[in-house]
């Protein structure tokens, strides 16, 4: 029975200011996968083809958590092509599969953090050595 | 009771029911909200927690690289790194991809200082969103696939 448009809920914050954050993630992986010459081509398209939804996403959907987790998910997304590339040495992949359980870890300390303000999660980092 | 009293009776009774029935509908349809977002608790409103969730997320995820240049995993319940089966190798990280790392590393700390005062009520929102979207595109422009890829 609804037909008027419901606006998505505000949460105060400009969600439409990452979409140039997320067209970085995806211009910097193809950036260097292009490259590579025809044989990436395609990939190159279908990175775009993945990303573009995203952007034509950011301010439309109501699910804030949705856009920021996606954030994650092209990193994954892009990982997992560059995984299914034949003749990776042994050592990209396992480069590839340790930002990967990193962007996982990061999605997982988001949704954890979506049960309660836990100070501990803003405690400083150190450098890594 | 009349015979005309009892008709009366029945139609105010079923016209309440149809009443009690549909008025969710009819009311849903002239306001059309949308139900509002639970807000955890300990979060000051939806753009704190909002952006606790982002600087979560990102300390997740320097903290497992860092773990990782060690042969480990992060883990979230104890803040440390530990054991993975599945992690058997060290991330190598060149000099310049570690650099970069670490300056993502500093600023979620200056960013992490920036949310905490606006948590705090100290900050004002936009130097939080600000902040948090800066170091959102610093995360977005970490080498990842250039380290991979080079």
């Amino acid at each position: 029975m609804s037909t008027i448009p419901v606006p998505a809920p505000s949460t105060g914050f400009d969600w439409k200011s990452l979409i140039n954050v997320v067209e970085l993630a995806g211009n910097t992986a193809l950036t260097f996968l292009i490259p590579g010459g025809a044989a990436v081509a395609a990939l190159a398209a279908s990175l775009e083809n993945a990303i573009n939804p995203l952007l034509q996403s950011i301010g439309t959907k109501p699910s804030v958590a949705t856009e920021i987790l996606t954030v994650y998910a092209t990193i994954i997304g892009i990982l997992t092509t560059l995984k299914a590339q034949p003749g990776l040495p042994a050592t990209e992949l396992a480069t590839i599969d340790a930002y990967m359980i990193s962007a996982q870890n990061g999605t997982a300390t988001y949704i954890q953090a979506q049960s309660g303000y836990n100070p501990a999660n803003y405690t400083p980092v150190t450098p890594i050595v | 009771m009349k015979l005309r009293d009892k008709n009366a009776l029945h139609f105010f009774l079923i016209a309440a029911a149809f009443i009690v029935m549909f008025t969710p509908d009819i009311v849903g349809c002239a306001t059309a909200t949308t139900p509002a977002v639970p807000l955890a608790p300990g979060y000051i409103n939806s753009a704190d927690q909002t952006m606790g969730q982002i600087l979560s997320g990102a300390r997740g995820f320097y903290s497992t690289v860092q773990c990782e240049t060690q042969g480990l995993n992060w883990s979230q319940a104890t803040n440390l790194c530990v054991a993975d089966p599945n992690i058997t190798t060290p991330l190598v990280l060149s000099t310049t991809t570690k650099a970069v790392f670490n300056d993502f590393g500093v600023s979620l700390n200056a960013t992490n200082q920036v949310y905490l005062a606006y948590h705090a009520g100290t900050a004002t929102q936009a130097a939080a969103q600000a902040a948090v979207t800066a170091l959102q595109a610093k995360q977005n422009a970490l080498p990842i696939v250039s380290g991979v890829t080079q």
